[in-house]
């Protein structure tokens, strides 16, 4: 039954998500290091996660519910898709000015929906995957997806630089070092953001695994902030298992290093437990999962190393630069802090007003001087 | 086709009042329809007022899409509520009452066609949806039911139309669970919509067939039955007049509830597509509503009576029209006899009279009347376990038997939901009613076969446990609700619950007990019960 209710909260989530290259990578303990999360109906919080302390509320003029959050990757500015998901907005995060407004509907007799946000490692192209339906007199028609490419600079009334048709159900995107565009769906695509042309670089719905049944894995949570890696709960089934053996249900981590654009899958436990998100330990030897249980997780002896109950549910994970903090959010209005060595809890951090985060992501930035 | 185009021409004709066009179609099968032109005209105007903004009318008095579908009453209501919400039409309550009627008439459904999908309009709860198709289960069936589709009929185009809508309503249909793993957009837009013109196509047999039938006068006295699940049988009767038209009543009941309660009370029903009885009442100041469908001879009427406020609390009815010519047993309460006690047994019926009669039992007659016989009935033995009740002449159509003792109760349902409410939320608490039913092994002596034989309701003591481990933990028993004595569980009150873990709802999973004893005989059965959270919103067909 509770499974029940989580896949319905599952469903529930629509939200997106996107890339802050991995210009970090390394950067430990370097600058201050600051978190970025939404709140509901139209709030952004800044937090310095170290100090327990929220430093900066922000309010997205307009705004229904921010989603995912896209920081440009000198850390001053976010890409907040709101309002549906059919708009994205650039906050610049020290005064709170609107420097970048899109709206995604930007034909007449359309209507969109965005599934997914990416940013160039130079900042200065936006990569949206928009759903678009066309409106007409007295009846919908559903449309090819696309992905519109918006300069940075286009300022508040932002148009599409070009547009290129996509793949269905693509849920997350991600730009690698080198610039490619990684879009995930049915399998994991690499883009070419100049022509559009994409090829399946990691197949999921298609791959040839022995003895493995098609695999889920639902990311719409960033997780590369401090690691430099993508990352993902992946379940599958061991088909060579019988049927009424609960340990045929395999967890696995699958992940994309965004330096050396390397894909991998790695098998940590049997049994179903629902996890949401993962987040790699800088050192790229541990990861960390969550939902109603945090846990830690060896890489490179593939296996479970901790589990402990969480006081609610939360949806992502994510992780300090200097890898000695794990950080839990979403839902609620509060981020749990655990100490990534034995998962003992260290503190929380309550946003102000206790507004509900809701599907809305964190974000760790570093922002320059 | 051909009957649908000549429904068309008469429409235009009777539109333009080019009246010799109607009659040049002396030719064609001749269309008796229910439906008069000064309606017709009535409602073309108001689907053109309201509608023609986006709908395009057609010289021939059709309009885009909304010409081109069935459904039911309550799918046109839905729909034109999704018009209002959507696309933000703005229609007179009034004007969409009428719509709907309108619309139920010209474009329902025919009896037989919602024949098999009657429980959910009615409004049942915790039944199971008639599986035929697993794929189209997995489709179409995982935010609603089953019947909201398999009660419309359309082409592919307008079934593709459908999915469209989904599509651009509902991005994140792609992404859900049973969707994922597939192209669902082009399963959904290919095979499936296939599939359901075909299965459920605009033009029937059926529905041809039903315009032409005469709808009947509903009015007269009426004999009704019933069952509360969980607290037993009632009877009474019913006056239907006219109030207006050929489709509007107004009706009063007279009715015996279980342990002697008296009910009375009255109020009005509007009859859609010729057979969609929908009723509203009050019976001793408590609103219900009717939903019922009546057979196409105008003589009997099925269906659910239930709490407006809670229409998961109602009663599963049968109306017969009292006829002189009719002399019919409807139901004996209760409906099997043990040995060695002496019963009371009630007879409801319509011209009741001569002799009463059960096989391997002494009877003295308490009361008699030509609707209700009471007798009290002693069984001398025990021929063959099912017997026969016999009033004069009428013989009653289901068996009776008569039993030494229970072999074994099962719990209907066997998966119930409840649902949290109240607590100064917008939804009232779901409730889930448990009812336990007596069974005798049959001849093969043993349980779970074929020839097993269904005793009726029986009276047990009724508990809760945690359903497992994880129940357990979360101390579910003790948050979800309570169960009375008549197995009704009231589920908690809405709201995120501080003192549980997790800060979780009053949600629980728990397993429902029966325990019957008698003569030092005990058994037991259970069910299982999912306390789970409220829906936001509640459309007549779920
Ligand atoms: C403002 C424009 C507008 C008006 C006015 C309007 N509709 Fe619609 N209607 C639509 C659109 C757009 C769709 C397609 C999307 C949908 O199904 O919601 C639609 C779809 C429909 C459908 C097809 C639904 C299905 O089940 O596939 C029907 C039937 C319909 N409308 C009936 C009506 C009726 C009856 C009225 C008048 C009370 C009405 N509409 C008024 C815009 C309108
Ligand atoms: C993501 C959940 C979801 C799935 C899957 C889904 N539906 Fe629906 N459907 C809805 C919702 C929500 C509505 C209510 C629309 C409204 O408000 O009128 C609806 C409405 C309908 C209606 C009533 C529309 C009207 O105006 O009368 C029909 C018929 C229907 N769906 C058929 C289908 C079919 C056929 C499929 C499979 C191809 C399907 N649905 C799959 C969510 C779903």
């Amino acid at each position: 039954m509770r499974n029940i209710s989580v896949q319905k909260t599952i469903i529930k989530i629509v939200i997106s998500s996107l890339i802050a290259a991995s210009l970090f990578l390394g950067s430990f303990g370097f600058a201050k290091e600051l978190l970025v999360v939404g709140a509901r109906p139209d709030k952004l919080f800044i937090v310095d996660m170290k100090a327990r302390k929220v430093l900066k509320k922000i309010i997205i003029p307009d705004s229904t519910g921010p989603q995912t959050i896209i920081p440009s990757p000198d850390g001053k500015i976010a890409y907040v898709l709101t309002n549906h998901m059919r708009q994205i907005v650039g906050i610049e995060l020290d005064e709170g000015k609107i420097v970048f407004s899109a709206d995604l509907d930007y034909k007449d007799d359309e209507r969109t929906w965005n599934y997914a946000i990416a940013i160039s490692p130079d900042g200065k192209e936006l990569y949206s995957y928009d759903i678009p339906t066309r409106i007409h007199l007295d009846r919908y028609e559903s449309l090819e997806p696309r992905l519109t490419v918006f300069k940075t600079d286009a300022g508040k009334d932002a148009k599409p630089d070009r547009s290129f048709a996509m793949p269905r159900r693509i849920h997350l995107m991600m730009v690698a070092d080198s610039g490619a565009l990684y879009a995930m769906g049915w399998d994991f695509y690499k883009v070419d953001v100049k022509t559009g042309k994409y090829e399946t670089a990691y197949p999921l719905r298609n791959w040839k695994l022995k003895n493995l049944s098609q695999p889920d894995a639902l990311a719409f949570w960033p997780s590369w902030d401090n690691n430099g890696i993508f990352s993902t709960p992946i379940y599958y089934a061991r088909t060579d298992i019988p049927e009424d053996d609960m340990s045929r249900f395999r967890t696995g981590v699958l992940s994309l290093n965004l330096k050396t654009e390397k894909f991998d899958m790695i098998e940590f436990q049997a049994a179903p437990e629902i996890l949401f998100t993962t987040v790699y330990h800088p050192d790229h030897k541990t990861a960390y999962a969550a939902y109603n249980t945090l846990l830690k997780i060896d890489l490179v002896n593939p296996k479970t190393l901790k589990r402990i109950p969480l006081e609610h549910t939360y949806y992502q994970t994510n992780i300090s630069a200097d890898g000695t903090e794990v950080y839990v959010g979403g839902t609620t209005c509060d981020i749990a802090v655990y100490s990534s060595k034995d998962l003992s809890k260290k503190g929380q951090v309550l946003l102000p007003g206790c507004p509900d985060m809701g599907a809305t992501v964190m974000r760790i930035i570093h922002p320059k001087d | 086709m051909q009957i649908k185009k000549t429904l068309y021409l008469i429409l235009t004709a009777c539109l333009s009042f080019i009246l010799f066009s109607c009659s040049s179609e002396k030719n064609e099968p001749k269309l008796t329809s229910n439906i008069t032109d000064e309606v017709k005209k009535a409602g073309i105007e108001l689907i053109s007022e309201n509608c023609s903004g986006c709908h395009i009318a057609s010289k021939q008095g059709s309009f885009s899409r909304i010409s081109a579908i069935r459904k039911t009453p309550e799918g046109w209501d839905m729909n034109i509520v999704r018009m209002m919400i959507f696309h933000g039409v703005e229609i007179e309550k009034s004007d969409r009452r009428k719509l709907v009627k309108y619309l139920s008439d010209t474009q329902g459904l025919a009896p037989s066609e919602t024949a098999g999908f009657r429980d959910i309009l009615e409004r049942k709860h915790n039944v199971i949806e008639p599986t035929e198709d697993q794929d189209l289960m997995n489709m179409c069936a995982r935010c609603h039911t089953y019947t909201r589709v398999a009660l419309q009929r359309r082409d592919v185009n307008e079934w593709q139309n459908l999915v469209h809508m989904h599509l651009g309503q509902w991005a994140s249909i792609e992404y859900h669970m049973l969707a994922r793993e597939r192209d669902w957009r082009a399963d959904a837009l290919g095979s499936v919509s296939e599939k359901l013109a075909k299965k459920y196509p605009f033009e029937t047999e059926a529905w041809n067939e039903w315009q032409k039938t005469p709808w009947k006068d509903m009015s007269g006295e009426w004999r009704i039955i019933g069952h509360i699940a969980g607290t037993g049988d009632i009877e009474g009767t019913m006056s239907i007049s006219k109030a207006q038209g050929n489709d509007q009543y107004k009706t009063s009941f007279t009715l015996n509830f279980p342990k002697g309660e008296k009910v009375t009370g009255g109020g009005k029903a509007l009859v859609y597509s010729g057979y969609e009885w929908r009723g509203t009442a009050k019976l001793n100041d408590v609103k219900y509503r009717q939903i019922w469908a009546a057979s196409s001879d105008g003589n009997s009427m099925k269906g659910r009576f239930f709490k407006k406020s809670n229409p998961e609390e109602g009663i599963e009815i049968t109306a017969l029209r009292k006829q002189d010519t009719v002399h019919t047993i409807m139901s004996v309460t209760p409906s099997s006899l043990a040995t060695r006690t002496e019963t009371e047994i009630t007879i409801n019926g319509i011209n009741l009279s001569g002799d009463v009669h059960i096989e391997g039992t002494k009877i003295t007659v308490k009361s008699q009347t030509p609707d209700r016989i009471v007798i009290l009935a002693t069984a001398e033995s025990t021929p063959d376990q099912s017997s026969k009740v016999t009033i004069g002449k009428s013989t009653y159509d289901k068996a009776f038997p008569i039993y030494k003792a229970v072999d074994y109760i099962k719990i209907t349902p066997e998966y119930g939901i409840s649902r949290v409410g109240g607590g100064g939320g917008a939804t009232a608490k779901v409730k889930a009613q448990f009812e336990a039913i007596g069974y005798l092994n049959g001849k093969d002596g043993v349980k779970g076969t074929k020839d097993d034989i269904r005793l009726g309701m029986v009276f047990v003591t009724w508990s809760h446990e945690n359903f497992n481990e994880d129940a357990a933990k979360m101390q579910d028993k003790k948050y979800a609700g309570i169960l009375t004595k008549r197995g009704t569980f009231i589920p908690a009150i809405a709201g995120p619950n501080p003192v549980r873990k997790y800060g979780t709802n009053n949600v629980g999973d728990l397993r429902i007990i029966a325990v019957y004893e008698k003569n030092g005989v005990k058994l037991t059965a259970e069910a299982h019960l999912i306390a789970t959270v409220q829906r936001w919103n509640n459309p007549p067909i779920p």
